[in-house]
């Protein structure tokens, strides 16, 4: 049946509120000269539903304008967002705004290839993004940045793009196309999302990442939430610093929980 | 006490030049904004005059009355009108970003006193056009405050290359980025007023890094696509791209309102017309209710693809 899914749309239970997004982010260029990642946190209410699109982007730094490629992929998709993502959004379902993002990346993978190609010089980045809109969230990942999600564990769900050596295999604008994975999924509240380039994960073990993001969001109630877990991020990558972690370090940290009501239902 | 007439209570505001305080009339049961410029250079006390000059005399229920003008030593004292209301900028950070209808009344209103002044013989620039300079009453009435940086017209221009303003809502030609023989003129008051609605629209100051209309991406959604096309004229980078004068602006204002006023019968109808009439036109009713959140971080310097140019600065 592939991705796309047509002709399924998710109703609303009765009784169920909308989703409320806690989203906090860490960038840090580490003991490089510059920082060749990109992140951004895009949240928005609409008349169907929150929305959240959250993106990290490692530009290669094997590669001429790592920053650029990086800078230049989360432009455009902010920019598809808006305008073609709301669209989408405001007549279609997950599937179809997934297909749109889907397109739009091929077009982007192509003009950073062509562009590089006119200056003779190869650009790459890879892309992971995460799409939430209430109670679904699909991700598109290229590259080996992650998405890991946090709920009575935490779980990787991108697979790293990567051969025996680590080399990637593939990236965005390296090459004349991409093959994006794509993931499509529910969210039950309480559920957190960690997305991240290689400088954070590559020091780290498995299980501090299941410590530090794994509480229980009651441990953080009050007015500071977000400020709490921005504080467990900070730790956490200058700890890795201390390790001797010298690449770009970004993350984004989400986390669900259940909110008041709000517009929309068919998703 | 000041000059034995006025009896200072509290201090309103207070920016690089001086500060602002509420003063009583001992001789009227009135009270009146006293603006106190400390004299640490020549022409500063001069600057004071000038403004008095300009507004004394005038006549506009936007602009605040001056009563007096105080000259000691050390101080330089402009008593006007108090005019009660919180300033745009407060105002959003109170409530929140304004609705495009709201947008466009307080882009009329602002337009229409910019070209009241534009149309003075000589005419006057106002060149600090800015969230922080505009009051809003309770009646919803904006008064302009503030001119200290306002200039009359000399000949063709106010002004011949930089000269004081803020920077995010000043024209390039303001702050130097067109060259020393860039003219400040009625042009550069309709870009600060196109910059002044992009904030009260998105929230965003665009005095703020990333300058100007960066400070939002995705900003057009949250606006009909006359209203986007109107803000876009008022900040083109070029005078020559902009709006020509506030007639100009005020025109296409209400052409937008006009059109909006149309779109209004079709959903006040309400039913299943209404609907399927929303659903048919795009961008009458707004889809995005409002921006939680906007986090955008990157090491590229410049948006776009082209030049390339690497972060050494290198092409």
């Amino acid at each position: 049946m592939g991705y796309f899914q047509k002709g399924r749309c998710m109703r609303r239970e009765p009784g169920k509120g909308s989703m409320r997004y806690y989203s906090t982010q860490y960038w840090n260029r580490g003991k490089r000269n510059r920082n060749e990642d990109s992140l951004c946190i895009e949240q928005v209410q609409t008349r169907r539903g929150r929305v959240l699109l959250a993106m990290v982007c490692d530009g290669i730094g094997g590669l001429a304008g790592g920053e650029i490629a990086s800078g230049y992929v989360a432009e455009e998709v902010l920019k598809w967002f808006y305008e073609d993502g709301m669209k989408a959004m405001r007549f279609g379902n997950m599937e179809c705004v997934a297909q749109g993002l889907k397109k739009r990346l091929e077009q982007i993978c192509d003009s950073l290839f062509l562009y590089g190609k006119e200056r003779g010089i190869r650009l790459g980045t890879t892309a992971s993004i995460l799409f939430l809109w209430e109670h679904r969230f699909f991700l598109f990942h290229i590259g080996d940045s992650r998405i890991y999600r946090i709920r009575f564990g935490c779980r990787q769900l991108t697979k790293d793009q990567i051969n025996a050596e680590g080399a990637l295999l593939q990236a965005v604008g390296a090459s004349g196309q991409c093959i994006p994975q794509i993931q499509f999924g529910r969210i039950v509240a309480g559920d957190r999302f960690l997305i991240c380039s290689d400088g954070f994960y590559r020091k780290q073990k498995g299980h501090n990442l299941c410590r530090m993001f794994g509480r229980k969001a009651s441990d953080f109630l009050g007015t500071k939430k977000e400020k709490n877990w921005e504080k467990i991020l900070k730790e956490s990558a200058e700890a890795l610093l201390r390790k001797g972690e010298t690449d770009n370090i970004s993350a984004v940290f989400i986390c669900c929980l259940k909110g008041g009501r709000t517009h929309g239902s068919r998703l | 006490m000041l000059a034995g007439k006025y009896l200072i209570l509290r201090e309103l505001a207070r920016g690089g030049c001086g500060s602002v305080w509420l003063a009583e009339d001992l001789h009227l049961p009135k009270r009146w904004a006293v603006k106190e410029i400390k004299k640490e250079r020549e022409d500063q006390g001069m600057e004071l005059k000038r403004e008095a000059m300009l507004l004394g005399g005038r006549s506009h229920p936007a602009l605040p009355v001056v009563v007096d003008f105080l000259d000691t030593e050390h101080f330089g004292y402009l008593v006007m009108e108090y005019v009660e209301g919180v300033t745009l900028a407060e105002a959003v950070r109170q409530r929140g970003v304004f609705s495009e209808e709201e947008c466009l009344n307080l882009l009329c209103q602002l337009a229409e006193i910019l070209r009241y002044l534009h149309e003075l013989r000589p005419p006057v620039c106002y060149l600090d056009l800015k969230p922080a300079n505009v009051l809003l009453t309770e009646e919803g009435r904006v008064v302009l405050v503030d001119f200290g940086a306002a200039m009359e017209n000399e000949g063709a221009a106010c002004r011949r290359g930089p000269c004081y303003g803020t920077y995010g809502y000043a024209p390039p030609e303001q702050c130097g980025e067109l060259g020393m023989e860039a003219v400040c003129d009625q042009r550069s008051d309709v870009y600060a007023l196109g910059m002044t609605i992009f904030f009260l629209l998105t929230g965003k100051d665009p005095g703020l890094p990333p300058f100007g209309l960066k400070s939002c991406i995705g900003w057009e959604s949250m606006a009909g696509r006359e209203f986007v096309r109107i803000l876009k004229t008022c900040v083109e980078w070029l005078p020559e791209k902009r709006f020509q004068s506030m007639r100009e602006v005020l025109v296409a204002a209400e052409g937008c309102m006009a059109e909006k006023r149309s779109a209004g019968v079709f959903q006040k109808r309400g039913g299943r017309i209404g609907r399927i009439l929303c659903r048919v036109l795009p961008g009458k009713r707004r889809f995005v209710l409002r921006q939680e959140k906007s986090i955008f971080l990157t090491g590229k310097k410049r948006a776009g693809l082209s030049p390339f140019i690497d972060a050494d600065g290198a092409v």
